[in-house]
């Protein structure tokens, strides 16, 4: 009996240490992640934009059916509507009960396909006033139906697009982006370009196509990460851009 | 009838103590039994315990990812507000963490009946570290260890030779990211078994809340000692 209860104890002794936290997840692609949703706010910020520019474009052609459409993928919420004048279309988007923000597109009623260019400014407006600032230039190119260029800046990013939409029967419209960007950040630099062959096509208002090659270097230049993200299906939404990639 | 009584009542008192050594005299002239017991006021026995502890709030004080485990993954493993130093964790990952149980070694010399005295050291931890994902090599341990030793002093409430009840304190000092003195109380405990013997305690301080292990206890040399 006695032996038992010993060689009991001694079994007891080996259970006492138990588990008690979670490590976390094991994911060979986490740098790539972060590198791939860094460079995808700032070619997103530059989309949006000139989104709004193809909203603009739209309306001046006086084309209804493409103009419902792009509503639907461009006015996301009820916080956002559009007012269009004689010469300019104006986004606003509000935030709170006293504070709105202004979004300006100076399109002089001329067209991109004419070689129009316009000007983007924003003008926040609180309780105590507004402040404007100029966004970026859109620049159209002439003989080119729905093309144009853009230069965008957001914090320590610059990205440089050549964007075009089609509007096709099947109630789609399809923006392409062929950017090209740089992010200069303390103690790294992010390049990045997306493929000749495969730029990045929005339909709706949501990626589904492209690649866009990004290099990470550090401080002394050296290279850490180089690859490629490949747009494989359609985002659900414009934040779940991980499940729609893969990193070659 | 009521000597007889007298005996029975006797013999039922002295018959639990059989660590005592006890000679009963019949002298069947006056039908008298005279019972002489000799309790030895020294045992001088040593023995020697392992044994194993759970976790306690004080076990938590010395090892940090004890108690707060979850807070403390979370936050290590977004350590900055710059882009280029959580880039560098990116490509790694935290393993679980694992809480050892409390390990113990001691030693007690049995000097007296009600009271023993000896030694105690204690080892516990809590072992986590970083890897790399992609090839699973080790890249930092962030394991936590504490390793306690302390002069114990027991009071046995309770001496017979198979079962013994005591409480004991011991202090000493902790050997973790700092030397701390600290104390351990045994609460109460209790060993079963002769010479080999199994014990359980129930305590509060380095060594757990609740304790189990395994000895062995032997006769000291003994020369001109009663």
């Amino acid at each position: 009996m006695k032996r038992y209860i010993l060689v009991a104890i001694l079994a007891l002794m080996t259970l006492v240490g138990c588990k008690v936290g979670e490590g976390t997840e094991r994911d060979p692609n986490g740098s790539k992640k972060m590198l791939w949703h860094r460079v995808y706010s700032s070619v997103y910020s530059a989309y949006y934009y000139g989104n709004f520019a193809v909203y603009s474009d739209i309306v001046l052609s006086n084309n209804k059916e493409a103009l419902e459409v792009m509503k639907e993928s461009f006015l996301l919420s009820d916080n956002y509507s559009v007012n269009v004048f004689e010469d300019k279309v104006v986004l606003r988007e509000n935030i709170s009960t006293y504070t709105y923000t202004e979004y300006t597109i100076e399109t002089k009623g001329k067209r991109l396909e004419e070689g129009g260019v316009w000007v983007l400014y924003s003008e926040r407006y609180t309780t105590k006033g507004s402040t404007k600032k100029l966004v970026g230039t859109f620049i159209g190119k002439e003989g080119e139906k729905g093309a144009f260029s853009y230069k965008h800046t957001q914090s320590d990013a610059v990205v440089n697009c050549d964007m075009s939409y089609l509007y096709s029967s099947n109630n789609s419209i399809d923006v392409t982006v062929s950017c090209a960007g740089k992010e200069d950040g303390k103690g790294y630099v992010i390049d990045f370009v997306t493929n000749l062959q495969a730029p990045l096509i929005f339909k709706n208002g949501k990626l589904c196509e492209g690649e866009i090659d990004i290099t990470y270097k550090d401080s002394s230049n050296s290279v850490i990460h180089a690859f490629t993200t490949e747009v494989v299906g359609a985002a659900s939404s414009p934040y779940r851009i991980d499940d729609i990639v893969i990193y070659k | 009838m009521k000597r007889l009584r007298l005996l029975l009542f006797t013999l039922l008192i002295v018959g639990t103590v059989s660590a005592q050594q006890r000679t009963v005299e019949h002298n069947p002239e006056d039908n008298t039994v005279k019972i002489t017991r000799v309790i030895p006021k020294r045992v001088d026995m040593h023995d020697f315990r392992v044994g194993v502890g759970t976790g306690s709030f004080v076990t938590g004080l010395f090892l940090d990812r004890f108690l707060m485990p979850g807070t403390e993954v979370d936050y290590e493993n977004k350590t900055s507000d710059r882009f280029d130093q959580n880039l560098a964790q990116a490509d790694t990952y935290l393993t679980d963490a694992y809480f050892t149980g409390v390990y113990s070694l001691s030693y007690t010399y049995h000097s007296r009946r009600w009271f023993q005295f000896g030694a105690t050291a204690t080892f516990a931890a809590v072992t986590q570290s970083r890897r790399n994902s992609i090839d699973n090599s080790k890249i930092e341990d962030r394991s936590d260890y504490a390793v306690a030793v302390m002069p114990t002093a027991r009071f046995v409430y309770l001496y017979r030779e198979k079962v013994q009840l005591y409480s004991s304190v011991s202090l000493g000092v902790v050997f973790s990211e700092e030397v701390v003195p600290w104390v351990d109380f045994t609460l109460i405990g209790c060993t079963f078994g002769r010479k080999l013997f199994g014990f359980a305690e129930l305590g509060c301080g380095i060594g757990g809340f609740g304790r189990i292990g395994i000895g062995y206890r032997f006769d000291a040399a003994r020369k001109g000692k009663k």
